[in-house]
């Protein structure tokens, strides 16, 4: 198609903005940064503005590329009017900068959405710039809804590896993990997006996963059937961190495996490789009605994705980090879930892995999953 | 119960079904108890007439059944919002008062010491007589008159014209000066505009009920019932922030203690955490807020003639967050006596952006020499969070009395207001010259004396008449030990109306003989902004006549007759389509009689056939005119003010001489000064006397039993109470706690008349007294 | 021909040495598997900031070593509404002693185990009413009621200290504050019916078709 082809020649180093990386910047799948190519248009203000707006981060009004590459049959010249999107932020935040007519609100929301397109990967971010991120993306948030969020940026701590350990006897098929999981991270409603999800099956027959049932709806637990749960094992050698194409996803100090939602392409590629199905995609601009979201957040984990990225269960990063269970082990009615630091030497998780008898799944993979099943 | 009526039987069973009603009344949640009330029990040959209840600011909703001419019973009304068919233990047995033996059933005047029955007419020239002669001898100036939150709508509007536009005189002031000036003053300083932008429909969405030195479980009960309902429905948690352990302590899920006026730091030290913890919703603060602060180190008001006026400065976020380094929770801990670890939990509710929260107060920071500052610091961190106007979010100042919103502050009943506006004002000295039909020029402009101020007046000898009015000065004043000798003096003739003799009619010239609430008809606003209508139920007894008509009737005698054209039967009515016109418009319009008849009650703003609940937030108030979300627009820019308020020790702290805090307030059973509710039988029983709350080891230490009776004295006065330990309430070490409706043991001789030099209003939470065992 | 041998020699070399490096290492430490690496890095596991103290904080806990591990878990006395049992049976009942058991609390129905195992008396010590009794008729406090379930429920009991049975309070930080035996099952009926699930997924339902 036209607009690929515009990718691959616009991957060029003639590029007059630096940037800290070589890859693309933009969080976009609609054909990259085209900020290479000064294209000077002349819009009026509400235009650039409407420009600003539509790139910035949880756009709200127009398509963004992802279906006008793949669903819509367009012409050259419109294709490439809406691809230069991007680079109009650019020329439009500069020139309503020192507009005089567009309001301080318009303009300093140009600003965020200018330095947000241009930050760099959250990994190789000091602290001072992890911080400044978060306050442009509350700000962002602030002048959008008039509605204040509680975003940290807070890192891994020293000593700590988070390990998981899940009780299949004790699983009784409830999913008041599913849902607390679902409010907690502020997941898409219009999909129904789970990262957890339980799987019926019938006893005797061991794990088949490919007749168990993971969309049962009658009361639990049902005769002759057990239950137990998967979600992202945060895999001390994750494959999904290998393949990414673009570094948009890695393993934390303490174990967690994290995605960063403005750069991930999503080229879904970890989704492939993940061998457990932890890993879920945004096919659509996730959407959560405004009294159920989670204003409390965290910059890795439960903070508004936008359509076409990556995201999966983070261990409840803005729980765990400050010192709470995540909200699935802590729905669990039956405790069958148990979470904690595997460096502590005295923790319950410990205790689990000493002295039940744990199994990971599919270990032969080498994926060494941080998540371990027991019976009693 | 007299012999008039149907059958003893039918009625016998009657009083059982009511009788049942009410003892599942307080077992039940209101909700469910209103479908059954409107099942049916059998009704019978009972009139039931809708009408607010005559006790507390919740201003629920009653339903009086009538037999021939008599109330016989009461039920909360189903239909109303307020209380959803509840009612509370006054509620209930509210029109058993009017069967007291000692009514007021005629007029009385003291002639030769001695009072004697007199026709109503001749009592009325008599005060008419003395009202002319003390104006023409010592000028308009020498008259006063004193109302209360708890006179309806039309008798605050009488007498609010007959003051202020036919004598001339702003010698006008309320008993709501004692009980919500602060508020009052909270509001106009933070938003321009009084009263609460919430309603009561915020309970069903708070997350947490934050209650800031209020017990109400006691005091607003049936507000109480609905939290409590929230909490066991939903989860919502009750947070009890006060000086000592109440009812509502022990229901709550977490009980905070403080020590007395440190208040105005932990509040202080809440904004601290806020702003430190990055939990401001900064594009609120930006759009809506401005910051000023004001004059400090202002007085207490004790010497008579004080005067103050604030000098309000603009200053910006930056100097605010400066100041507030002096109150981060580590430094204001061991003043307040309040644990980081609970400031900053508390700070953590209030910047929780998924919970919603609601604070609600009453006297305990009304009451307070520095009132108006911390009614200003609770706005502040609502403000800071941008946890305002929407349901469930909301800073709601709770009201005491049943008409204090209605009457004494939309009408106006205060010595510098108008029913719109104030005296100081031209252009509202205007509007209700046109609307009074009186010259302009006969409005004075400058405010005289607030009611301290007043019976300070009194005492020295400046006012020489003053007329009361459902109100009882010499029991419920701060000090008084100098204001009854005050009253006593010959130089100032005293009409006293009421309903029941009580220690104010005993200092009386004249009394009036009242019609208590259900034999007048009349109208309240409670504390949601909600007037209630209520026709006359039954006829009073002798010659007892309503307020206003007895205002009226005055004003005729004095030659003011053209200025009260209003008939007998419907006068009501008709003073209150004048008084609407004061309000018309968006941001206060009156709903029209007819609405107020047929529903029970409706919110003001009423517009276009609508209660505004939620005001300054465009999507709910069409009062909101400069197209951004939220509009302030009390204030000419349409931001609220967020004030720099400080920490001032109170002006009488204990010492070596006296050193326990005294600390007043109410029980349940009894409402203020006791005139009605001691005479219920029911409630007598329950609550027979006063007493004064020990914390265990204070009365063992100095030797005092449960029971025993001890004296309280201050430098001003002294009371002689029997000791409570352990009993209802636990006040903290160092404090002791009386309710002030026994008029036998007349605690506020001992209290002190220091006020909040802006609002004026009177602080009955804190003086320093001594204990000896009598 | 030695030109050759010396590339072959080359060749192999670098072979040896690419296989070598292409095993797959942490960037940092380098570990076959997160059990190893657990071993080697808690080895100078000193505590850490991250303490779950905030979130118990208000709630009234007690500690317990069992099994020398030393936890936390809620008290019951103050929970129970009419606690003092004594404030009502001022005399041990005699009558408890007997199967005719209707007349006391007549709401609570005995769901666990059968007849023949258990009744009021098997738990309940009819000498001091606030208190239980062990199988050999010693008290047990009312708090620690769990020394009472572990008599029958041993693997259970020993679960729990370790932490695998039960459910934790609020955090996974220290210390550790878990619930007890009674905190989720009711001692006069412990099992739990069934129900329904929280949540039904439409959308899997529209993939699946």
């Amino acid at each position: 198609m036209s607009d690929n082809k515009k990718k691959w020649f616009t991957l060029n180093l003639n590029s007059k903005h630096k940037q800290t990386s070589s890859s693309c910047g933009c969080g976009k799948t609609s054909g990259g940064c085209n900020s290479h190519q000064p294209k000077k248009e002349e819009l009026s203000n509400d235009a650039f503005f409407e420009a600003a707006v539509d790139a910035s981060i949880g756009d709200e009004r127009h398509k963004d590329g992802f279906d006008q590459v793949f669903d819509v049959k367009m012409d050259r010249r419109s294709a490439f009017k809406k691809l230069t999107a991007s680079l109009l932020i650019g020329a439009g935040a500069a020139a309503s900068c020192t507009s005089v007519t567009s309001s301080s609100e318009s303009k300093e929301k140009a600003q965020i959405d200018w330095e947000e397109q241009f930050k760099g990967n959250y990994k190789l971010m000091d602290d001072k710039e992890k911080s400044a991120t978060v306050d442009r993306l509350v700000r962002s948030y602030q002048l959008r809804t008039g509605k204040n969020i509680n975003m940290s940026s807070k890192n891994a701590e020293e000593d700590v590896l988070f390990g998981y350990a899940f009780n299949i006897s004790k699983c009784q098929g409830y999913m008041d993990c599913v849902s607390a999981c679902v409010e907690e991270n502020n997941q898409d409603r219009n999909s129904e997006m789970q990262y957890i999800r339980i799987h019926e099956m019938k006893d005797g027959k061991g794990f088949n996963f490919n007749e168990a049932d993971d969309n049962y709806y009658h009361e639990v637990p049902a005769e002759g059937h057990f239950y137990m749960g998967t979600q992202c094992f945060h895999c001390d050698n994750p494959p999904c961190v290998e393949v990414c194409p673009v570094q948009a996803t890695w393993r934390e100090e303490d174990g967690l495996v994290v995605v960063d939602y403005d750069w991930c392409v999503g080229c879904r590629y970890c989704m492939a490789a993940c061998p457990y199905d932890g890993r879920r995609f945004n096919w659509s601009k996730p959407e959560v009605p405004e009294e159920e979201i989670n204003k409390n957040q965290h910059y890795l984990g439960n903070r508004m994705r936008k359509k076409g990225v990556m995201e999966k269960c983070t261990f409840c990063v803005q729980r765990s980090r400050a010192g709470k269970n995540p909200a699935c082990v802590e729905a669990c009615p039956t405790g069958a879930r148990i979470f904690g630091n595997l460096l502590d030497p005295n923790s319950t998780i410990r205790w689990v892995l000493e002295n039940k008898k744990v199994f990971r799944l599919k270990e032969d993979l080498g994926t060494e999953p941080k998540f371990w099943y027991f019976m009693d | 119960m007299s012999a008039s009526l149907s059958s003893r039987r039918s009625f016998i069973k009657k009083m059982a079904a009511t009788a049942a009603m009410t003892a599942a009344a307080t077992m039940f949640p209101g909700i469910v108890f209103a479908s059954e009330q409107l099942a049916g029990v059998p009704e019978g040959s009972l009139d039931w007439k809708k009408g607010p209840c005559r006790f507390c600011g919740v201003g629920c909703g009653i339903l009086v059944g009538v037999e021939n001419g008599k109330a016989v019973a009461v039920k909360g009304d189903p239909n109303s919002s307020v209380n959803k068919g509840l009612l509370c233990v006054k509620g209930y047995h509210q029109i058993m008062c009017i069967q007291a033996k000692d009514r007021l059933e005629h007029a009385l005047v003291k002639k030769n010491g001695t009072y004697v029955k007199t026709p109503i007419n001749e009592a009325l020239d008599i005060v008419a007589n003395k009202m002319k002669e003390t104006i023409e001898k010592h000028g308009k100036d020498s008259v006063a008159m004193y109302t209360s939150g708890q006179s309806t709508i039309p008798e605050g509007y009488v007498a609010s014209k007959f003051m202020k536009g036919a004598i001339g005189t702003n010698n006008l002031d309320c008993n709501a000066r004692l009980c919500m000036a602060s508020a009052v003053a909270g509001f106009l300083t933070t938003f321009g505009a009084d009263e609460p932008m919430g309603c009561y429909e915020d309970f069903d969405y708070a997350d947490y009920y934050i209650t800031w030195g209020n017990n109400m479980a006691e005091m607003h009960p049936v507000l109480f019932s609905r939290m409590l309902e929230e909490k066991n429905r939903r989860g919502a948690k009750i947070i009890d922030f006060a000086t000592r352990t109440t009812r509502s302590s022990m229901a709550a899920d977490r009980s905070i203690l403080f020590e007395p006026q440190t208040d105005l730091a932990v509040g202080n030290a809440i904004c601290y955490e806020i702003i430190n913890n990055g939990w401001v919703n900064k594009s609120f603060v930006e759009k809506y807020c401005n910051f000023s602060k004001g004059l400090t180190k202002m007085g207490y008001g004790l010497e008579d003639k004080y005067k103050f006026k604030d000098k309000p400065t603009k200053i910006n976020f930056e100097d605010y967050k400066a100041f507030l380094e002096d109150y981060s929770p580590e430094k204001v801990s061991k003043l307040t006596k309040v644990s980081v670890k609970d400031i900053k939990y508390l700070a953590a509710i209030y910047g929780d952006p998924n919970k919603k929260v609601m604070s609600l107060w009453c006297m305990g920071v009304n009451q307070h020499t520095r009132g108006t500052w911390m009614n200003n610091i609770i706005y502040n961190i609502h403000l800071l969070t941008g946890k305002i106007s929407e349901p469930g979010n909301s800073p709601f100042s709770l009201t005491g009395q049943p008409s204090a919103c209605g009457t004494a502050r939309e009408v106006g009943t205060f010595t510098h207001k108008l029913p719109k506006g104030v005296v100081m004002n031209p252009k509202h000295r205007a509007k209700a010259a046109k609307i009074w039909k009186v010259p302009v020029e006969k409005i004075p402009s400058k405010p005289t004396y607030h009611a301290t101020e007043m019976f300070r007046a009194v005492d020295r000898g400046d006012i020489k008449f003053i007329w009361t009015q459902a109100v009882n000065p010499l029991v419920s004043l701060p000090r008084t030990s100098r204001f009854r000798p005050g009253m006593e003096k010959e130089s100032c003739f005293v009409v006293v109306s009421d309903v029941f003799p009580t220690p104010t009619s005993d200092v009386a010239d004249v009394i009036l003989p009242a019609s208590w609430h259900i034999e007048k008809s009349g109208l309240y606003g409670n504390s949601e902004r909600r007037t209630q209508h209520w026709d006359q139920m039954v006829e009073g007894p002798g010659e007892t006549t309503p307020d206003a008509w007895m205002f009226i009737e005055v004003a005729k005698r004095m030659g003011y007759g053209d200025l009260f054209p209003y008939s007998k039967e419907n006068h009501v009515e008709e003073i209150y389509n004048e008084y609407r016109q004061f309000h018309a418009g968006k941001k206060h319009e009156m709903a029209p009689l007819e609405v107020l008849k047929k529903e029970s009650g409706a919110i003001w703003p009423y517009v276009d056939g609508k209660s505004t609940q939620w005001r300054f937030n465009a999507k709910y108030d069409p009062a909101c005119s400069n197209g951004e979300e939220f509009h302030f627009y009390g204030k000419p820019d349409g931001k609220a003010v967020i004030w720099q308020r400080p920490y001032e020790p109170a002006p009488e702290m204990p010492d070596n001489e006296y050193p326990f805090w005294l600390n007043t307030g109410r029980v349940i059973e009894h409402w203020h000064t006791g005139s009605m509710t001691r005479r219920i039988p029911v409630l007598h029983k329950a609550m027979p006397h006063a007493y004064v709350e020990f914390h265990p080891d204070d009365a063992a230490a100095l030797g005092i039993r449960n029971g025993a009776k001890v004296k309280v004295s201050s430098r001003r006065g002294s009371c002689i109470l029997p000791a409570s330990i352990n009993e209802r309430g636990l006040p903290t070490k160092g404090q002791i706690f009386v309710p002030f409706f026994d008029e036998n043991m007349l605690i506020n001789d001992v209290t002190l008349d220091a006020f909040c030099p802006i609002s004026k209003e009177p602080d009955y939470k804190k003086c320093a007294v001594k204990v000896e065992k009598v | 021909m030695k030109i050759h041998r010396y590339i072959y020699n080359l060749t192999y070399c670098l072979l040896i040495v690419i296989l070598m490096t292409s095993c797959k290492h942490d960037k940092e430490h380098e570990y076959h598997s997160v059990t190893d690496k657990i071993e080697a890095e808690s080895k100078n596991y000193k505590g850490i900031k991250t303490s779950s103290e905030t979130f118990i904080d208000g709630m009234n806990l007690f500690e317990v070593t069992e099994n020398e591990i030393t936890f936390l878990i809620p008290t019951r006395k103050d929970k129970i509404k009419s606690y003092k049992c004594t404030e009502c049976h001022t005399q041990p009942l005699a009558k408890m002693q007997t199967n005719d058991i209707k007349k006391a609390h007549w709401n609570i129905k005995i769901n666990h185990a059968d007849a023949n195992t258990m009744n009021c008396v098997t738990c309940h010590n009819s000498d001091n009413m606030n208190d239980l009794k062990s199988i050999t008729g010693h008290s047990i406090d009312l708090n620690k009621s769990y020394k009472l379930c572990s008599q029958c429920h041993q693997k259970q009991y020993k679960d729990w200290t370790g932490g695998a049975h039960g459910k934790r309070i609020e955090s996974w930080a220290n210390p550790r504050a878990s619930m007890t035996c009674v905190n989720c099952h009711n001692p006069h009926s412990p099992g739990f019916d069934t129900k329904w699930p929280a949540r039904f997924n439409t959308q899997k339902v529209k993939e699946r078709k």
